[in-house]
């Protein structure tokens, strides 16, 4: 299944882990978080979509 | 099964994943030189890695572990009709 949902997800995701990496390491804080919380949003739209596959 | 869009992007993250390592083992190199890197990375004698290269090791790290829960999930999306 592929749907435009589980495709936006996962360029977010894609973009989200890059802008984690890069704001970890230069130590700027919150902005890492919100990363690290897009990218668990982006897997959890993709989870919600393959558990409610009928 | 077809190479679905979620599953080029998956292959595109494994491989943004894989080279993480580089910059923060380069700043090992360049701080404790490439002998002392290629011996007991725990040896209280090399200098310690810049600040920021442990970050980068610990965003490296989380980004494994998230690549755990995100990978199989983009597979079983792509294996079901």
């Amino acid at each position: 299944m592929s749907t435009p949902a589980t495709i936006f997800a996962s360029k977010l995701y894609l973009g989200a882990r890059l802008v984690h990496y890069v704001a970890y390491a230069a130590g700027i804080p919150v902005v890492r978080t919100l990363a690290f919380v897009v990218g668990v949003g982006a897997s959890l739209v993709i989870a919600a979509a393959v558990l409610g596959h009928a | 099964m077809t190479l679905t869009p979620e599953l080029h992007i998956l292959a595109l993250v494994a491989t943004a994943t894989v080279l993480m390592w580089i910059p923060y083992m380069l700043a090992r190199i360049l701080t404790r030189g490439a002998g002392r890197t290629l011996a007991d990375p725990a040896d209280p004698a090399s200098a310690p890695d810049p600040a920021w290269a442990g970050r980068a090791r610990r965003a490296h790290a989380n980004a494994v572990e998230n690549l755990a829960v995100f990978a199989p999930l983009v597979v079983i999306a792509a294996m079901i009709a």
